[in-house]
């Protein structure tokens, strides 16, 4: 009951940013002819859900309309029945057991079975270490794949894990039909064939995804157009411009777009998303290895101000990972670390530099991380914390993860969101994939005894809570503002757009287009 | 016969050139700090994960063991597989040659169509508010960058009057007249600098060939004033017009990065940039050797047009 009501209270505080709620009223009936057409700032290099370029966040919008994974994240994030009705684990937790979903075939008609998932964690597994992140991550857990029937598939572990749910919603638990993964399809190789709500029609790379609705898919299709058409625009000038000319029912736009957008007589919808600015602190390094210092460089920022002069009515000020939308989200850690310039300057001053200190800090060389990183460094500037820019671009991304010695102290990261909230501290600020350690043990303590836990016990969202707290009050991280999705379109043109939690992406192929709209 | 022989001699002149553009473009990728095979490992990628992409790669390798397993690759009509999406690099340039030889084309015919009866007016009316109001344009022309150019069209012609699209391109085959008018204000956005280059050159080659003694006997046979510009004067001042064009087509390749990103064209251009942004090795050299095959082509073309314009020079 409680997590139904943090739920209830996270879609009002969406619709208080969003301010989407008159428009919702006035949706007209769903075009089942219609076709989507979207302009967005991401695309895909292929259309493999274990390829390592679709292991980003911001990547997962055309493969969840072409791939439907085992496990049904939530808006939320809490894992519900995909194409798995149901799970249960051994009382160990070594062993994960799905009932998988009866009658569901795949886009070229093949049968979704067990033997269809046997093959696609044979193929996972097999892929190694040319897989993503997201998949590795998930593969190295599992010792070995077991069909018990039909309709029912066990995962044997390798070791106790209650993340399976979360990371089987992911790209990990996408199934692509059997046919595709012949030996050593990978990437551009793999036909992509899935059991989503949309096959794909033609493919571009990097280009354009032309999709048709599915009309067998499992879950109907009711409310889903004919047609879903993913363009990818890097300009986000062109995306608005295409929206302006009619070539785009609805389009990714960026914050300060937001006035001309209205301007131009489009509905603005923001979604606000499990999406933060970042700032990742060498907690091993001798200066901002010290808790005052970290503590000095919460209260310098002024995140309000980041979040008016910067967000454009679409960010908040945050001090945790969490998006006020979040079942996640603890108010009260907002208030922990208020801006107040005098007492971060007292705090340098005690943690031994009364004179300031200089610190390194690892920045991408793009104008959105270039105008956000420049403002915070005169903001800690101002208490003596003197940052030198070491300016990196994405090829350069490795440098994120192991900074050689002298160079990042900090970096700063547009972090997407993960389905699982310990996934968000394993990666963020614990001690497996964090460069540089935990800032305190007991930040990977916690993480390995929420490991242990599965989804539905309640203690396993005490130990999270918990977790976000040491981390704010350690200052294992500094959280600047969340980011959201923004998007542009015609009134009454698109309606059930809700923000989607896990990913970066929203789910906009669950997107209705209206009747009457181009 | 000699025709084909100069021919043969340009071709192969064109190979240690193509050769170079290689090793230079090669080498100022390996300059440039940057990992490709962590943009291949992908987000989050353990060590491990980026290692072992070093090595499908074949970016462990020395750095001439890897320039000549691609140039090999060259030599036998393979350009190699692009690092991040795995298609053939051959395969991803072919896919989009069409929008950018579609734009620069257009950008020429543009080019031309603006130049040439502005350059000649400014010639035979020299010194008249005509010439000066030419003078004025194409320096307005030559300052004005693509991009600006490309935004005030967008704005005033896509969005404030609706006449054409704003973005996009539409393949000639789908519908020949949405590519048409898809096209249009991308050519003519990249299409004004050339043109404003060219006006000026074709009015200082007319005022030059005007002046010339075979047109004053010209006039003096009572030939027209349109027989004698087209056939007299236009022919004779086209030598270095058509240089100064063919100079132009490496400006319009440069500058089809720049309108392909306004205009929401995914042309070779954005490729190259994207490329660039990801470290995609053989992307990259695959885009700079189509560019300088395509750049030497065109000067051949122009080297071949002066002996069309100018029979001393196919006598030489």
């Amino acid at each position: 009951m409680q997590m139904n009501m943090r739920k209830l209270m996270a879609g009002c505080a969406i619709l208080a940013l969003c301010g989407v709620a008159p428009a919702m009223a006035a949706d007209p009936p769903p075009n089942p002819n219609g076709t989507l057409i979207y302009f967005d700032a991401v695309s895909n290099q292929t259309l493999d859900p274990q390829e390592p370029q679709n292991n980003s966040s911001f990547a997962q919008g055309v493969l969840m309309a072409v791939y439907d994974a085992l496990v049904r994240l939530d808006a939320s994030g809490e894992p519900k029945p995909g194409l798995a009705t149901s799970w249960r684990y051994n009382d160990d937790l070594t062993e994960f057991t799905l009932t998988l979903r009866q009658g569901v075939s795949f886009h070229d008609g093949a049968p979704f079975n067990a033997a269809a998932v046997a093959r696609n964690f044979e193929r996972s597994m097999t892929l190694g270490n040319r897989a993503g992140a997201a998949t590795i991550e998930a593969m190295s857990q599992i010792a070995a794949v077991e069909i018990v029937a039909d309709d029912t598939i066990r995962l044997r572990l390798k070791g106790p894990s209650g993340q399976m749910p979360y990371l089987l919603g992911g790209q990990a638990g996408m199934m692509i039909s059997p046919a595709s993964l012949t030996d050593n399809a990978f990437g551009a190789t793999v036909k992509p064939i899935g059991a989503g709500p949309y096959r794909v029609h033609s493919f571009e790379s990097n280009v354009r995804t032309q999709m048709r609705r599915y009309d067998g898919y499992w879950d109907g299709i009711e409310g889903r157009p004919a047609a879903f058409d993913h363009n990818f625009v890097a300009d986000a000038r062109a995306r608005l411009n295409a929206m302006r000319s009619g070539q785009a029912t609805v389009a990714l736009i960026e914050a300060r777009q937001i006035a001309e957008a209205k301007a131009a007589g489009f509905a603005v919808q923001v979604n606000e998303k499990n999406s933060t600015w970042e700032i990742g602190l060498n907690t091993s390094h001798e200066t901002v290895g010290k808790l005052k210092l970290r503590q000095a460089m919460m209260h310098a920022i002024d995140r309000q101000a980041l979040s008016d002069g910067l967000g454009f009515g679409a960010s908040r000020p945050s001090a945790q990972y969490f998006a006020n939308s979040s079942p996640w989200h603890i108010p009260e850690l907002e208030t922990m670390y208020p801006f107040d310039p005098d007492k971060a300057r007292k705090l340098v001053a005690e943690a031994g530099y009364p004179n300031g200190v200089d610190i390194s800090w690892l920045l991408l060389n793009t104008a959105e991380y270039k105008q956000m990183g420049e403002a915070v460094q005169a903001m800690l500037g101002d208490v003596g914390i003197r940052v030198k820019f070491d300016m990196v671009d994405v090829s350069q991304y490795t440098l994120f993860r192991r900074p050689p010695p002298g160079r990042g102290d900090v970096l700063m990261v547009r972090w997407g969101g993960r389905p699982d909230p310990l996934q968000t501290f394993q990666e963020g600020v614990g001690g497996k994939a964090n460069p540089w350690g935990p800032a305190v043990p007991e930040i990977d303590t916690l993480i390995d005894r929420i490991r242990a836990l599965v989804p539905a016990d309640p203690k396993r969202g005490e130990l999270v809570h918990q977790l976000a707290r040491i981390s704010t009050e350690q200052v294992a991280h500094v959280t600047l503002m969340t980011r959201s999705n923004v998007y542009a379109y015609r009134p009454g043109c698109i309606s059930n757009l809700p923000a989607y939690l896990p990913t970066g992406n929203d789910r906009i192929n669950d997107t209705s287009v209206g009747m009457g709209c181009k | 016969m000699s025709t084909l022989l100069y021919l043969l001699r340009r071709i192969v002149s064109t190979i240690p050139i193509l050769a170079l553009v290689g090793l230079i473009t090669f080498l100022l990728i390996h300059l440039t700090p940057g990992d490709p095979a962590a943009v291949v490992a992908g987000d989050n990628a353990s060590q491990e994960a980026i290692e072992a992409a070093r090595h499908r790669l074949g970016l462990d390798q020395p750095f001439l063991v890897q320039f000549w397993h691609w140039l090999h690759g060259v030599i036998t009509g393979d350009l190699g597989t692009s690092f991040t999406s795995g298609r053939p690099v051959l395969e991803l340039i072919f896919d989009r040659l069409p929008i950018t030889l579609s734009l620069t084309a257009g950008s020429t015919l543009v080019g031309l169509g603006i130049a040439v009866p502005l350059g000649v007016l400014a010639a035979i009316r020299r010194g008249t508010w005509i010439d000066r109001v030419t003078i004025f344009t194409t320096s307005l022309g030559i300052a004005a960058p693509e991009f600006f150019i490309g935004l005030i069209l967008v704005l005033v012609v896509a969005l404030n009057f609706g006449w054409l699209p704003a973005t996009g391109y539409i393949p000639f085959a789908d519908d020949p007249l949405e590519w048409f008018l898809r096209l249009v204000l991308p050519s003519v956005t990249l299409g004004v600098g050339v043109a404003a280059e060219l006006a000026r050159q074709v009015r200082g080659a007319m005022i030059d060939v005007l002046s010339r003694d075979y047109i004053q006997t010209a006039r003096a046979k009572g030939l027209s004033a349109l027989s004698i510009i087209v056939k007299h004067g236009l022919k004779n001042a086209a030598i270095p017009v058509v240089t100064v064009l063919g100079l132009q087509i490496r400006r319009l390749l440069g500058g089809a990065v720049i309108v392909e990103q306004i205009f929401a064209m995914n042309g070779v251009g954005s490729l190259a940039v994207r490329a660039v942004f990801l470290r995609d090795l053989p992307v990259l050299l695959g885009v700079a050797l189509i560019t300088a095959v395509v750049v030497l082509f065109v000067n051949l073309l122009v080297d071949m047009s002066y002996s069309y314009f100018d029979p001393k020079v196919r006598q030489a």
